[in-house]
């Protein structure tokens, strides 16, 4: 197999996992879908030539830092727009038929449910300090080992090992018993 | 305790990989570019995948700039104004002229050589 195709492979692997993992941290669907084409892009400059063992956890490296980035460009965007008035109440209750189509993949209760869960585990990974999240995320989600996710963050694999220890029981009991 | 950890770390995983199903035809076409994209990355030159043509026009923006500046009747002139100064813009002339780099290209070794020989008075 080509370099080209491996990576190829590689990214349509990880490549909706990412998305959504943008989307749970910046709420929203362009500004995540920019990331994540950012960090493909910036893996097949920086090292797409390297052996694709190593891709996983650089990719994971490159999206947070791409996440890391966006959210604080956003906090700065955010308080500059405090000196700007802000649209009525009116302009923002008004009626947006892109936002009330309903869901093309959506239907079934269970999907309903589905979506819930999954916005209350985002609410709750959201909550967690950064360095939580992103260790929880790359260890459970993606399914990273100790010494991946420590390339990943950047960090000892003895902070990785903390942060997500700390991580799961601040989120256990902010999902409640039922998640258990 | 590590029970209740890995059932719940299962149902995370399991709400998570869900919500992955679950991504609309829209997003999943724009991800597809994206790879696209990103793969067609591996087949540009080092030199384009770097950045280097961008930093390279940069610098020789940068470069122009400082000439400018520094050339006779330039912002610079008043304070710069010397001998040196009067050589480099001189230089950049030379080499911003493209028949006299090919004025250079004919006989690179002559003008080496002419540079390094010491000429008798007059010549030169």
């Amino acid at each position: 197999m080509s370099q080209a195709q491996a990576l190829e492979r590689f990214l349509a692997t990880v490549e909706r996992r990412a998305f959504r993992i943008a989307r749970g941290a910046v709420r929203d669907g362009d500004d995540a879908l920019d990331i994540v084409q950012d960090a493909m892009i910036s893996l097949a400059r920086s090292y797409g030539r390297r052996p694709a063992t190593e891709w996983k956890p650089l990719f994971y490296r490159i999206l947070n830092n791409g996440i890391r980035d966006f959210m604080r460009r956003r906090k700065v965007r955010m308080r500059v727009m405090t000196w700007w008035p802000s649209r009525s109440a009116a302009e923002e209750d008004a009626y947006d038929p892109v936002a009330a189509a309903p869901d093309p993949a959506g239907g079934p209760l269970q999907q309903l449910e589905g979506e819930q869960a999954l916005a209350s585990l985002e609410a709750g990974l959201a909550a967690l300090p950064g360095r939580q999240r992103e260790a929880f995320i790359l260890r459970a989600l993606e399914g990273l080992d100790v010494a991946e996710t420590a390339v990943a963050m950047g960090c000892s694999e003895g902070s990785v090992k903390t942060h997500y220890f700390r991580a799961v029981h601040t989120l256990r009991d902010r999902l409640g018993e039922h998640w258990t | 305790m590590t029970d209740n950890n890995d059932r719940f770390e299962s149902r995370v995983r399991a709400v998570f990989d869900e919500g992955v199903g679950r991504i609309d035809g829209y997003t999943r076409s724009r991800l597809t570019q994206a790879r696209f994209a990103a793969v067609a990355e591996l087949g540009k030159p080092a030199l384009w995948r770097g950045g280097w043509i961008p930093a390279g026009a940069v610098a020789a923006v940068a470069v122009l700039a400082v000439a400018l500046w520094l050339q006779p009747g330039g912002v610079g002139e008043a304070t710069l104004a010397t001998p040196r100064v009067t050589v480099l813009a001189d230089d950049f002339e030379l080499l911003v002229v493209g028949e006299d780099l090919d004025l250079l290209n004919e006989d690179l070794e002559f003008y080496a050589w002419v540079a390094e020989a010491e000429l008798p008075n007059g010549v030169g």
